[in-house]
């Protein structure tokens, strides 16, 4: 569906014919990195050099060797299979957490799009509410009724989050339905699920997964939000936000504590939020016909 | 570039060194006035004890905290009564006591303290407080020049002790309590302003007890542990209290900082539920008692802050510390027991099971006091060793747990012996259907025991029954005690005076003294 | 605000009155729907406080690790009247609100409307300055990043973006006191106590961090989408400056979609000066919002919930006017 030579046209001026080819490069690269931080996640309880559960007090807040990699915590596990195994907690987690929320907000989204009317205000004053309620009172309260966890943590995140999205949605559904090609598909016959899929999910699908993959860092700064509260995951389950957050006086004394998680986090985010803007350079000149 | 933008960020950097060279200006005291700023983590909204005035929930802990106040007796290190405003008692009967005041003691706004003025305040308290009225069981008081008597309802032996509690403080009832809850006492420091995060208080010309050396006092809330330290660190503040253990380490190889420790009542403890069909097992109990780690928990996680404790009073208590033996750390000896008891790991994944059943451990603990996951974390390890499995739920919703009976295990902070009196615990956490036996312990002897103590007014028998009612305890291994606290301030050199009491109540006094 | 003032005179006075009559239909229509939403949410958050065990009595005590007798603890919930059913609490403290009584803190004893409006301004400070700061550093960034696309100057602005996203800003505010206060020394740890504009830079940074990285990409984003719009093309194709283009017809639209999720993050933002307030000792709401949720004190949670709420939803319906003047568009499709 990319037509090149509209894209050659248009991209004169401010875009650059060989950074379309570069942008797909990019993506490439991207994925495969992004890939590689996945399975290496998926794999990690393989690949740790330490029990990540392992305490050791005799050998606590040791900083970086060549025993230890990234230095021991206070209870003397190893940092780096800690950080390793964390991976899973986070990434899987936020992963987990930003799919719900997208799919979720997308199909009401969508729905009070393409509906419209009654239906559509309702939803919307619904969703008015979730948005307008402070996000922090919300997530302590649900996640204070419900106990701690990561499980809990996410529950409570995704009920405040899903309606960004489906505002998103439903503004991207709103935009597209004023396109004539609906109309077109209407009067021929087409019945709604089949409009929705084939017309307007797929034009929508980009602006969402763009943003969605923008937000898987602040998705992971939410849950870190949340451990610095007390609540998320349970020890001795590792995470980087909550581990970031028990470190967190240790700065000055033994700093491999908090940087370490930092860092990862750091990497994550950027990869993530480098795949998200590439995903935008290639799908963007797809119009939105 | 834009104009525009380039604009902006000129307005911009004028306004950071505005404020940067505002900044600079020294909003300190004249000087030859004395100022002292001190940090803590005690006073605030959620420890309930905002503003002074002592016959408000626990506003009196902030009151004799901070220099405004003063009880009629005292505590000594060892947790001893020893007079303050009040000279001596007599125990007249078994319902009455006699309290005989100094002469000499008036208050900041310049009223004497008399017996009257005495009696007004203990009849306020007892009039709104919550907690007084019940532990001080106040039939009358009466007062006569500088004594007053006191009749009780039943018998109290600790009543004395009792009044030992900052909501005991003498207030000048005639000046009241103002809108921000300032009050006058007798102390050494007169606040000037009350608010929710901060007190701001200047010396009192004409106390009673010396001379008041420091002129200004700032009693700072800061809630963040790293604020804290980092203010410490940066002079914003001269003295700490409540540091994370972690930060202590900055300060204790630095020649620049003084640090004052000392250990208190205040107990961590784990309480076993006897409804629990695993924990009614006496070998499961027994093996849960030897597999705690408690030298380990206290100096490597607690960083040396913390005395591992063998019954609920520590050592400094003459019924505390070694005056009863508890089960020490001894995992191969667990192992043993539990092997016995028919515990075997028989499907090799490190935890053991009988019958069919997991020995797994619900412990159930909350947030709010930093040492409480730590433990749970330490214990989870320990345990495994032994074969234990330990699935924590830390929450600060454990109020719903509590009273879904889902845990087998509830450790909890408390404070043990506030009042240096050791019935207060047993008759909390030990006497069946008390308000904070969360185990639902129960033992005959225990129950007659504690009967007596009721009743008992000789110091040395009272100590005698505590040790073997904690005895008791220990055998049945109704509760597993971790460790006591060991509270610390942190000075910059040049703070004298300023001592850290194993009652948790007196900071400021008359003795402070700093070199600017 | 800016933009409506800077961009209203580039109407005709036409289309403003037969618009301003339509959009006067149009407020009304939201005041109307904005009640059932404060109910909506006041009811949320009150069924959220009670449905979770231990009340504001537990609390206060359990926090002192102190021993009360359950007796002393029924008492004290009686006063409150926290014995009471959920709906009897519930619209009691409806009819006291609708009445201009928001009630008394259950920790404090003292008026809630009162506590509230008196730490509603150091909140207010804060946020405004930091939004102000966020602006200055996230348009020009942004538009800078977009204009000078996948080229050196856009991969530095995105690096930055990428630390300030990934770094929870309870590490920030750490990072910051530990080089301003400790090591360099020219700022002061925390406080209120000082003078207003020095304690205010450290908290103001730490959110404005986060929030420029936010903004910084969907600005960029935004922005990048215009430059492909066809009236770019158009302009081009008529001969006009790339940058003559770029400054008047690009930031223009783009502005809408900035200023309207500014409004949509005020939630969060007023959400997230919550941490940065009690790290800093900032004597704000968001404190007294997380002070009082521990201490589950609900009139002040309550009284919380309702202003952020209703600041959330008066920002949002201004956005939305903005949006109509700025949009003949939008305007003439409103049929709602």
């Amino acid at each position: 569906m990319k037509d090149t030579n509209a894209m050659e046209v248009s991209s004169k001026g401010f875009l650059n014919i060989k950074k379309e080819k570069t942008a797909y490069f990019k993506l490439y690269l991207l994925c495969a990195l992004t890939g590689i931080l996945l399975l290496v996640t998926f794999f990690s309880p393989k690949l740790v050099p330490f029990d990540p559960y392992e305490q050791n007090l005799s050998e606590a807040l040791q900083g970086p060797s060549n025993a230890h990699l990234l230095g021991t915590d206070r209870f003397g596990r190893d940092m780096f299979s800690r950080i390793l195994v964390g991976g899973q907690t986070t990434i899987l987690t936020s992963l987990l957490l930003v799919g719900i929320i997208t799919s979720v907000g997308t199909a009401v989204g969508v729905a009070c799009g393409y509906k419209g009317g009654k239906f559509d205000s309702f939803v919307m004053r619904i969703s008015d509410i979730f948005l307008a309620f402070p996000g922090m009172v919300f997530a302590i309260a649900v996640a204070s009724l419900l106990g701690g966890g990561i499980m809990n943590a996410v529950i409570a995140l995704a009920c405040i989050s899903w309606p960004k999205y489906a505002r998103l949605a439903r503004g991207q559904v709103l935009s597209v339905m004023n396109m004539p090609f609906i109309s077109a598909a209407r009067l021929s016959g087409s019945n709604s699920m089949k409009i929705i899929i084939k017309h307007i999910l797929p034009n929508i699908l980009g602006t969402i997964l763009v943003t969605a993959s923008l937000d898987i860092g602040t998705i992971i700064m939410e849950l870190a939000g949340l451990s610095f509260l007390g609540l998320g995951a349970m020890p001795p389950t590792p995470e980087w936000g909550s581990m970031m957050s028990n470190g967190r006086s240790m700065l000055q004394t033994s700093p491999w504590t908090v940087l370490a998680p930092g860092f990862a986090i750091f990497v994550t985010v950027m990869l993530f939020n480098l795949l998200g803007d590439t995903l935008r350079d290639v799908l963007d000149p797809k119009t939105k016909m | 570039m834009n104009k525009r933008y380039r604009i902006f960020s000129l307005f911009i950097t004028s306004i950071l060194i505005l404020a940067m060279l505002s900044g600079c200006v020294n909003t300190g005291s004249t000087p030859q006035e004395k100022t002292f700023n001190y940090g803590t983590m005690a006073y605030g909204v959620a420890m309930g004890n905002v503003g002074l005035n002592p016959h408000e929930g626990y506003s009196g802990w902030s009151t004799i905290r901070y220099g405004v106040g003063e009880t009629l007796f005292k505590f000594n290190e060892s947790m001893e009564l020893e007079p303050w405003l009040a000279t001596d008692y007599e125990q007249i009967d078994e319902y009455t006591v006699r309290i005989n005041l100094r002469d000499d003691v008036t208050f900041s706004n310049g009223n004497k303290m008399t017996g009257e003025a005495v009696k007004d305040c203990l009849e306020n308290l007892i009039a709104v407080h919550d907690r007084a009225p019940s532990d001080l069981q106040i039939k009358s008081i009466e007062a006569d020049g500088q004594s007053i008597t006191i009749t009780s309802n039943i018998k109290v032996p600790g009543l004395v002790n009792y009044l030992c509690d900052p909501y005991g403080t003498i207030i000048d009832m005639e000046a009241g309590v103002t809108e921000d809850k300032n009050v006058v006492g007798t102390g050494p420091y007169i606040a000037t302003r009350v608010t929710d995060t901060e007190i701001n208080l200047i010396s009192n010309d004409n106390y009673w007890n010396g001379e008041v050396i420091v002129n200004n006092i700032n009693v700072k809330s800061i809630t963040d542990g790293d604020t804290l330290t980092m203010a410490l660190q940066s002079g914003d503040i001269d003295a700490a209290q409540g540091l994370p253990y972690v930060s202590l380490q900055l300060f204790q190889d630095d020649p620049d900082y003084t640090i004052s420790s000392t250990n208190t009542s205040r107990l961590y403890q784990a309480a076993l539920n006897f409804r629990s069909k695993l924990i009614q097992d006496d070998a499961v109990r027994e093996a849960m008692a030897l597999s705690m780690d408690k030298e380990g928990f206290t100096s490597v996680l607690l960083q040396g802050n913390g005395s591992p404790a063998i019954g609920p009073y520590p050592a400094n208590f003459t019924f505390g510390g070694d005056a009863v033996r508890a089960d020490e750390y001894d995992i191969d000896k667990a192992r043993d027991i539990l092997e016995d008891a028919g515990w075997i790991d028989s499907d090799g994944d490190g935890i053991r099971e009988k019958d069919g059943k997991r020995l797994t451990i619900r412990w159930l603990t909350y947030t709010s006091r930093q040492e409480l996951p730590l433990l749970a974390e330490s214990v989870q390890a320990t345990y495994k060793e032994a074969g234990i499995e330990v699935l924590v739920n830390a929450t600060d919703n454990f109020r719903d747990f509590l009273q879904s009976g889902e845990y087998d295990v509830y450790a909890s902070a408390f404070v043990a012996a506030p009042t240096g009196d050791p019935q207060y615990y047993f008759t909390t956490h030990v006497v069946d259907g008390s308000d904070y036996n969360r185990g639902y312990y129960r033992n005959d002897n225990v129950e007659k025991l504690v009967e007596k103590l009721r009743e008992e007014f000789d110091t040395e028998r009272r100590s005698g029954l505590a040790v073997e009612i904690a005895q008791q305890v220990l055998d049945d291994r109704a509760y597993i005690y971790a460790s006591h606290l060991k509270m610390s301030f942190v000075m910059r050199n040049g703070v004298a005076g300023f001592t850290a009491h194993p009652s948790d109540y007196y900071e400021i006094t008359s003795k402070l003294d700093i070199d600017k | 605000m800016i933009a409506i003032s800077f961009f209203c005179n580039q109407h005709s006075m036409l289309y403003r009155k037969r618009g301003f009559l339509l959009v006067k239909k149009f407020i009304f229509k939201r005041l109307i729907q904005i009640i059932p939403i404060i109910l909506g949410i006041t009811f949320l958050s009150f069924a959220l406080m009670h449905t979770a065990a231990g009340d504001a009595v537990d609390t206060l005590y359990d926090s002192n690790s102190s021993g009360v007798s359950e007796q002393i603890k029924e008492e004290r919930r009686a006063e409150l009247g926290l014995d009471q059913p959920f709906m009897v609490q519930y619209s009691k403290w409806l009819k006291g609100v609708l009445t201009g009584d928001m009630g008394i803190s259950y920790i404090s004893g003292k008026p809630v409307f009162e506590t509230f409006i008196s730490k509603l301004p150091a909140t207010i400070y804060l946020m405004l300055t930091s939004i102000v700061l966020t602006l200055l550093i996230a348009v020009p960034l942004g538009i800078l990043a977009a204009r000078y696309r996948n080229r050196l100057l856009d991969y530095c602005i995105r690096f930055l973006s990428f630390m300030g996203n990934s770094m929870p800003n309870f590490f920030v505010s750490l990072l910051l006191i530990y080089f301003f206060a400790l090591k360099l020394k020219v700022l002061p740890v925390m406080g209120y106590g000082r003078s207003p504009l020095v304690s205010v830079i450290l908290p103001t940074l730490t959110l404005t961090i986060s929030m420029a990285s936010k903004y910084l990409r969907q600005i960029r984003v935004t922005v990048l989408e215009e430059m492909n719009k066809d009236y770019v093309l158009g302009g081009k194709a008529r001969g006009i400056r790339d940058n003559v283009i770029f400054y008047r017809s690009i930031l223009k639209s783009s502005m809408l979609t900035i200023i309207t999720l500014l409004a949509l993050s005020i939630g969060s933002l007023l959400g997230g000066t919550a941490i940065v307030e009690s790290i800093f000792m900032w004597d704000g709401v968001g404190k007294l919002a997380v002070d009082s949720i521990t201490m589950r004190d609900y009139p002040m949670i309550q009284a919380y919930v309702i202003w952020m709420s209703f600041i959330y939803v008066a920002v949002n319906l201004i956005a939305d006017i903005a949006y109509q003047y700025l949009d003949p568009r939008i305007r003439l499709n409103q049929e709602d």
